[in-house]
């Protein structure tokens, strides 16, 4: 297996271009290592994007948040322009596994991996992030919605690797929360519901709502009908119960040493109700 | 207490440095010259015949040495009390993880390949995987010759039949009686699973065989003389035909006793030529080592309206898994230790372990205490909270105390269970006010005992005046310090003088192995009276030289000189060169002691929890332990075992579990078989109790069991406080508290 670390993006996306599939991109190689390790992957060539420095930063642009697809976990969980206008964003990287994997883990590493319990998904989705994807002939933008296909699979080609994660500007009166419920500290999400409630002027309605789901099928769940149980009423305990069933109907959980298929799908409940609830309380 | 300078000080571990640089060799750091890697293969099937091994495609790829099936290796079985395991299955396979076949080869993808090219046919059995069932009369026997298999060498009070591998039963005073003098009766029934001792480092065993046939193993054991003794009696050679050095252990807990991997080493390089050496896997690890038995424990106690306990049946039923190896000791300690910390006058109680087609057990840390603790100290909270009397007061009031005769049926002279429970339920907030809603408190206790075992070792001085000691136990929990300590104790030496070695099976004495909570107990003692013996040495020569009577001198700090006359002195440097060039004479202490009687230690410890009553999670506040340990020979280790063993005991508690479908291992990794880590609990506060031991070293007793057995009950009763709901099966998960929950809204 051959070794490449390029230093700019321009050379990384030519050695994807020109290896094609016996290429492999590694970032923090958290993920990658394990395997890699397991040979359920064995690339000819492995491109270390970790020497292009460019692709490590956050900024704030016109309350736009771009993070750079190398921004390590522990990064953003710590920068202060995350922690005072993306609390909750913060508070997802947070609970990624333990200091360590968020000391090597990239964001982009995480989103490409694509691995459903991710923590950062669901929240990212939720507040309606777009992912830039870059190769050789140019880069194209895409909604992190639509970015994930099955497990462990993207819409990223061959030659492509994401550069940046882009967040818009959330309208006044929004709140997004994500939970997770996991059987143990540090363990990857068995459950993670994120959500975004947006309120009307009199923070009487929800106006504009989102919810995704985390860990209980082949791909982060939006759930459009919970979001719709939402949207144009008072979030209230009948809102509640119908969002919560919808999310629930929604998810496809499996059962493992976590808990059964049922109280999973019970928990998925509980974790919608909890996490619209406390984006209502950060929105009003 | 300070009447000693080393000993009862927390002085560092002398392994820690090595430790800490990565410097220490572990089983699978030995690396040799031309040394093979070998791979075994696991039976799939949780009971079948073998009708075929192919093992031609194998042998053909190319890097592959040898390939060993049962035809090939020695026929005798071992076993620490029943002799009834094959080295490699023989004509049957007895559960999903009974070794098949093995291969050797230039490296270790080769040798998994090569694995996965041997074919086994077989023909499926019916397969028992409930106790219950297999211990009926009309069951089907799964080891059909029983009756011939030999006795091992750990000796335990207990008979068996067909299925049942072990079983014992006690009985005191009139059961009956006691029980027709009770206001109420209570009855219940717990059930544990199956849990894996987690320990980080895998098995790993290497074997050179010379073309002498003498054989050198290095493996990671925790008892080098034992492994001997059973390679010996496997491959029927003379012990001294054999040497076993044992590697650094990273962590064992009573999982690395039975020769797992050594065997099918010994013979794979008899056949190469070559070092062999072979690692297990942590799916190796979870679905073929030595995990703790399921257990089903039926207990009914028979009260005074008062909480007096005028009777106790206790029945637990062990599922031994495939073969016996520690079952009926556990099964035996079990019963034995039916009544818990309790006077019960009356009482009976009978363990069984019994054969299934499952993962054998094995031992793991107090083998039978947790399971029975469990169920004894969750009872007890039953059983107050039906009578409206506080769980601190019943087991006050029923806790062992001066004049009572322990369990292991010595009389307790001083402090008994009660000064732990005080100190538990003070640690706690016993009867303060909660911080909030779904809290609760538990409190659960239990006793157990050290083993006493005949120890021995020997000290030599230096040229340079330190001390070297050499033991044949080896360290899994600190041990080697605590003999540095004592040695430096009575030597007067600094601990930077003294050197702890742990010998191989030639240069060691024999020594117990590290189980049991024997060695600083057994070991210590040695090293104690190993040191007293050079002391004596040390000063019948000085004396001489001297020229004054040995009361007249004074050892300090590597010194030895006449009192009042300070400039007349020597080191014990020129003491030990002059001893040996002009009289001949070596000064190597020696202390040895025949089987101590084991010493009995008490416990109590205290939980509390929180709840949360919409997703069952329960959260964990505060943690307290307090144990009577004899004397703390170093106050930091005991510290260390104590919350080590509670960490343990409430992984068993919450989340662990060997789940298995049909024989077969479904959780076999860390990623599914959870073990708690160092985000999931608060400190542990600890809080020493010293009643010295008669015949430990300066009074200690055994440490490294004792913590595990409460936690789990403590937890339980906790929950139990904070939300009104009792789990009787372990673990405690999220699933089991809803449903619970749920249950108890519907009633
Ligand atoms: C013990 C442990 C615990 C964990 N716990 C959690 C948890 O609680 N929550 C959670 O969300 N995650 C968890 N993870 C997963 C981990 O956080 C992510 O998988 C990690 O962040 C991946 O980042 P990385 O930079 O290491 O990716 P890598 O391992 O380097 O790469 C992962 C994959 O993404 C591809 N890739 C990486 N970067 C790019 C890019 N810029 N463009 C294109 N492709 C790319 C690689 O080719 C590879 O396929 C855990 C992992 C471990 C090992």
């Amino acid at each position: 297996m051959e070794y490449a670390r390029p230093a700019t993006v321009e050379e990384a996306c030519s050695l994807l271009a020109l290896h094609g599939e016996g290429a492999r991109v590694i970032a923090g190689g958290v993920a990658l290592s394990i395997l890699l390790k397991q040979r359920l992957v064995e690339p000819d060539i492995l491109v270390d994007i970790e020497g292009i420095h460019s692709l490590r930063y956050i900024s704030d642009d016109a309350n736009e948040l771009r993070i750079g697809a190398l921004c390590k976990h522990r990064e953003f969980e710590k920068n202060p322009l995350v922690r005072d206008k993306f609390p909750w964003l913060s508070r997802a990287a947070e609970r990624i596994g333990c200091v360590q994997v968020r000391n090597a883990g990239t964001v982009g590493g995480s989103l490409c991996h694509a691995d459903p319990a991710s923590d950062l998904a669901p929240p990212l989705i939720a507040a309606g992030a777009e992912a830039t994807l870059r190769n050789s002939q140019g880069e194209r933008k895409v909604l992190l919605e639509n970015f994930f296909i099955d497990y462990y699979q993207t819409s990223l080609s061959e030659d492509e690797i994401l550069t940046e994660i882009r967040l818009p500007r959330l309208s006044a009166r929004t709140g997004v929360s994500y939970e997770k419920y996991a059987m143990r500290e540090g363990d990857m999400a068995t459950i993670g519901a994120a959500a975004l409630v947006t309120l009307d002027d009199d923070k009487q309605r929800c106006i504009e709502a989102g919810i995704v789901l985390g860990a209980v099928g082949p791909t982060p769940i939006r759930v459009k009908e919970a979001e719709e149980a939402l949207r144009g009423r008072a979030v209230n305990e009948s809102s509640l119960r119908k969002a919560a069933a919808a999310a629930m109907e929604a998810s496809s959980p499996l059962s493992d040493s976590s808990g059964s298929e049922q109280y999973k799908r019970e928990m998925v409940g509980v974790m919608t109700r909890r996490a619209v609830s406390r984006a209502l309380q950060a929105a009003s | 207490m300070s009447e000693y300078r080393v000993v009862g000080k927390s002085v560092p571990r002398v392994d820690a440095r090595d430790k800490v640089a990565g410097k220490c060799l572990f089983g699978a750091d030995i690396k040799l010259p031309g040394m093979l890697q070998g791979r075994m293969l696991y039976s799939t099937r949780p009971h079948a015949r073998i009708l075929n091994i192919d093992t031609a495609r194998a042998e053909r790829l190319p890097g592959v040495r040898a390939v060993i099936t049962g035809k090939d290796v020695p026929r005798r079985r071992f076993g620490t009390i029943v002799q009834d395991e094959p080295v490699m299955a023989l004509d049957k396979v007895l559960f999903v993880g009974d070794r098949v076949a093995a291969v050797a080869a230039d490296s270790l993808d080769t040798a998994e390949e090569a694995v996965s090219l041997i074919k086994v046919e077989y023909k499926d059995l019916p397969s028992l995987f409930d106790p219950r069932e297999a211990m009926k009369p009309n069951a089907k026997v799964i080891h059909k010759d029983w009756e011939s298999y030999g006795k091992g060498r750990f000796r335990t009070i207990s008979d068996r039949a067909g299925n049942i591998c072990g079983h014992s039963e006690f009985s005191m005073g009139d059961p009956e009686k006691g029980f027709s003098e009770a206001d109420m009766i209570f009855e219940d029934e717990y059930t544990t699973p199956m849990v894996h001792q987690g320990y980080i480092e895998p098995h790993a065993a290497t074997a050179m065989v010379e073309p002498s046939g003498q054989i050198t193993v290095w493996s990671t054991t925790q008892g080098q003389f034992e492994l001997r003794a059973d390679l010996a009696g496997l491959f029927e050679l003379p012990m001294s035909r054999i040497k076993v050095i044992p590697t650094e252990i990273g962590g064992a807990f009573g999982g690395k006793i039975a020769p797992l991997l050594e065997p099918a080493c010994v013979v794979l390089s008899r056949m190469t030529g070559r070092p062999v050496q072979m690692v297990m896997s942590r799916r190796d690890e979870q679905i073929a080592a030595r995990p703790r038995h399921p257990g089903l424990m039926r207990i009914k106690t028979g009260v005074k309206k008062d909480g007096t306990i005028t009777a106790r049946e206790v029945v637990i039923i062990l599922d031994s898994g495939a073969y016996a190896d520690f079952g009926p000791g556990a099964a035996y300690a079990a019963a034995v230790g039916g009544r818990g910390p309790y006077a019960i006058a009356n009482a009976r109680m009978e363990g069984f372990c019994v054969y299934t087609n499952k993962p054998s057990g094995g031992s793991y840390r107090a083998p039978g205490g947790p399971q029975v603790t469990f169920a004894i100290e969750s009872h007890m909270d039953a059983i107050a909270e039906a009578l409206g009397i506080d769980p601190l007061e019943i087991r006050l009031k029923n806790g062992l105390k001066e004049g009572d005769i322990s369990y292991i049926g010595k009389r307790i002279e001083r402090g008994a269970l009660r000064d732990t429970l005080h100190r538990a339920a003070e640690g706690i907030g016993w009867g303060e006010p909660k911080e909030g809603p779904n809290r609760g408190r538990g409190l659960a206790s239990a006793q157990w005992s050290n083993g006493g075992a005949a120890a021995g070792l020997t000290v030599k001085i230096n040229d340079d005046g330190t001390a070297s000691v050499v033991t044949g136990s080896v360290d899994a929990t600190g041990s080697n310090t605590v003999i540095a300590q004592a040695v430096a104790e009575e030597l007067n030496l600094p601990m930077s003088s003294i050197q702890v070695v742990t010998g191989d099976t030639d240069t060691a004495l024999n020594a117990p192995l590290t189980g049991g909570s024997m060695i600083a107990y057994n070991m210590g003692k040695a090293a104690m009276l190993a040191a007293q013996d050079t002391r004596r040495q040390i000063m019948e020569v000085a004396a001489e030289r001297l020229g004054v009577e040995q009361e007249k001198l004074r050892m300090e700090n590597g010194q030895v000189w006449v009192k009042g006359e300070e400039d007349k002195r020597l080191s014990l440097g020129s003491i030990t060169r002059t001893a040996q060039r002009f009289r001949g004479t070596l000064i190597v202490g020696k202390g040895s002691l025949p089987a101590p009687a084991p010493a009995f230690m008490m416990c109590s410890q205290g939980a509390e929890v929180e709840v949360d009553t919409q997703t069952g999670q329960v959260v964990i506040h505060k943690l307290v332990a307090s144990h009577d340990v004899g004397f703390a020979l170093n106050p930091d280790s005991v510290e260390g075992q104590l919350q080590g063993g509670m960490v343990q005991g409430l992984g068993a508690a919450l989340m662990e579990d060997v789940r298995l479908n049909n024989g077969n291992v479904e959780n076999p990794s860390f990623k599914d078989y959870k073990i708690p880590t160092a985000v999931d609990f608060p400190s542990i506060e600890t809080s020493i109790v010293e009643q010295n031991s008669e015949e430990g070293p300066y009074g200690a007793k055994g440490v490294g069991e004792t913590p595990i057995n409460p936690p789990a009950a403590a937890i339980a009763n906790a929950v139990y406080d904070a939300v009104g709901v009792r789990i009787t099966d372990l673990p405690i998960t999220p699933e089991k508290i809803l449903e619970a929950l749920r249950e108890k809204a519907d009633t």
